[in-house]
């Protein structure tokens, strides 16, 4: 308990460094607010181009695709808010910026992930908030207690599920010694399986990503089941499997990081 | 009392040998030969509590990887490490909550915050009581004035102001045990002084053991009571810096200028040059005095001035570094 609480009293410490830190380049954060804004607006109104056009994408009309897409975004930005430090592990593994973690007495995962709360994050969730609200109002989700919880669930599994691959593709940098890693194409396909439904894809897709690579909880399978009440022979709700799912990742991711951890050999001098 | 037992260490690397062009590129990606390296090989030292010793040698000697190892971040090949009778590889934790550590080439404040918050999210992470903070940053305050830039963003800092506050970041927690890497790397005079200083007295009020690796032997020569010199892995020597000058340049020299040209031989020092009223003696510390060797030549002659030339410590240490390269085939 008394751990807990050191560990939790450093969170917050590391918490209101790191946004103190940012604040110092406002322009930067404003930057990012315009540049997010227009990408996912952008890119929902292209979705809206196509339904236009075809009527459905994969069967899903416009409201429930304007969900969906909210969704994804806002699970895009709570998993930069708390992972982005795993896009450049590359660089950290060649310049030796682990060393610093080595040499406090803490757990070298939770320095890692708390010692960088990045706002920039919170960019993305703005124009994720108005899309998911409008989704919401859109597809008349009552805010009810239970849908209130499959969101949260949805959104913390989804989140974990995102940041753990990139956890993933970052440690590789333990292995390879090489700044360059996969973070970026993940993103790629973080969107297409995670924005779109993933029913349009080929069978033997679909369950590639439900089974081998889980992406497709991310979004896609509990805002099927909020949608459409009762799709699975499952009792649970699927935003708890998402839960599920993303602990299970959260906790993989963790133990790839600390395995590479051991192969860790600081910098040159 | 050991505070630091280091046996038998070795550190290996793999490095991989590529062969060059494009033939050899393509070549590497399907095999791939590599060599092991030592870079640490088989040393072993003890440190007691209290002393300043300085690790020193060429570049590429091991020196960082050495401490790196001592500090847990590197992991031995092989050999054991105790620092306050724990092994670091072992408890981690447990050896960092009692060590401080600066790499003078990597800072470990927050570029974009005051000093004073990087001091403050030290204070959660060692879990330093208030008073015990409040008097530490006192002391430190004391000896380094750093009370003038605490409030300044540290990217605003000079090299100098940064290095002070590396030094007290890293002593807020009181540790026994202090490892500087190169903490005056490319300071001035007046902040490479004032390091030497702080240095000087954490060690004197705390009895912080501190375990110091430079290229400045002004460094070794003001703070060291012993220096372990390492070349290519291996520790060449080992002892106090007067112990060393007496064994690689026992001899001084002692330049006396006459009223006249003369020779005046003396039975335990060697007459090396002749130059009109100037004689050059060369003679071995532990076989006579300087003065005793004044007094008997003045007898004979009488002396105008007299000079008296140190072996210089650069040559000195240069001289050690090239033995341990002729060793090694």
């Amino acid at each position: 308990m008394k751990k807990l609480r050191y560990y939790i009293s450093v969170a917050a410490m590391f918490t209101k460094l790191s946004i103190q830190s940012e604040l110092e380049y406002p322009f930067m954060l404003i930057g990012h607010i315009l540049a997010n804004s227009i990408q996912w607006v952008v890119g929902f109104a292209t979705i809206k181009f196509v339904v236009d056009q075809f009527g459905s994408i994969g069967g899903w009309g416009y409201e429930s695709l304007a969900f969906l897409y909210g969704m994804s975004v806002l699970s895009h930005g709570l998993a930069v808010v708390f992972y982005i430090q795993t896009w450049y592990m590359g660089y950290d593994v060649i310049e030796g910026e682990f060393d610093r973690f080595l040499l406090r007495p803490m757990n070298l995962v939770f320095q890692f992930l708390f010692s960088d709360f990045n706002l920039i994050g919170f960019t993305d969730m703005i124009p994720g908030l108005i899309v998911f609200f409008y989704g919401c109002a859109k597809v008349q989700l009552v805010p009810s207690l239970t849908n209130i919880l499959l969101v949260i669930c949805t959104l913390a599994g989804g989140t974990m599920i995102r940041g753990a691959v990139w956890m993933f593709c970052g440690s590789m940098s333990f292995w390879t010694k090489s700044t360059a890693n996969f973070t970026d194409m993940v993103g790629e396909l973080f969107e297409r399986v995670s924005m779109y439904p993933i029913t349009i894809y080929p069978k033997w897709v679909q369950a590639f990503f439900t089974f081998l690579l889980p992406l497709a909880w991310i979004t896609f399978w509990p805002v099927k089941d909020m949608l459409e009440l009762g799709i699975t022979p499952i009792p649970v709700p699927l935003a708890v499997v998402t839960l599920i799912v993303g602990l299970l990742m959260f906790v993989g991711s963790c133990a790839v990081f600390k395995a590479g951890m051991g192969k860790y050999e600081s910098a040159g001098s | 009392m050991n505070i630091i037992e280091v046996s038998h260490l070795i550190k290996e690397y793999k490095k991989i040998k590529k062969e060059s062009g494009l033939r050899g590129a393509v070549k590497n990606l399907f095999v791939q030969k590599s060599e092991t390296v030592r870079a640490v090989d088989d040393i072993s030292f003890a440190i007691e509590k209290g002393n300043i010793v300085g690790y020193i040698g060429p570049n590429g000697a091991g020196k960082s990887t050495t401490v790196k190892m001592l500090s847990g971040i590197l992991q031995p090949t092989s050999g054991e490490i105790l620092v306050n009778g724990i092994s670091p590889q072992r408890d981690r934790k447990r050896v960092v909550q009692n060590l401080g550590v600066v790499f003078g080439q990597r800072s470990q404040l927050n570029w974009d915050l005051r000093l004073g918050e990087t001091f403050e999210l030290l204070k959660r992470i060692y879990q330093i009581e208030d008073k015990t903070y409040k008097d530490n940053l006192g002391m430190l305050n004391e000896i380094f004035q750093i009370d003038c830039f605490i409030d300044t963003p540290v990217r605003q800092l000079s090299l100098g102001q940064r290095m002070r506050g590396d030094l007290v970041a890293a002593m807020l927690h009181s540790p026994d045990v202090l490892f500087l890497d190169e903490p005056t790397i490319g300071l001035d005079v007046e902040a490479k002084y004032s390091v030497r200083k702080f240095i000087k007295e954490i060690n004197q009020r705390s009895q912080t053991t501190i375990i110091l690796t430079t290229h400045d032997l002004g460094d070794i020569q003001e703070l060291c009571q012993r220096v372990i010199i390492i070349n290519e892995g291996k520790i060449i020597e080992d002892g106090s810096l007067d112990e060393l000058i007496d064994k690689i340049a026992p001899y001084r020299h002692l330049i006396i200028d006459f009223y006249q040209s003369t020779t005046v031989p003396h039975p335990h020092a060697e007459l090396i040059s002749v130059n009109e009223a100037r004689s050059v003696y060369r003679f071995r510390k532990d076989q006579i005095t300087a003065a005793r060797l004044i007094e008997d030549i003045s007898h004979t002659a009488p002396i105008k001035e007299v000079g008296l030339e140190e072996a210089k410590i650069d040559d000195i240490i240069r001289t050690v570094y090239q033995q341990g390269n002729v060793a090694e085939p």
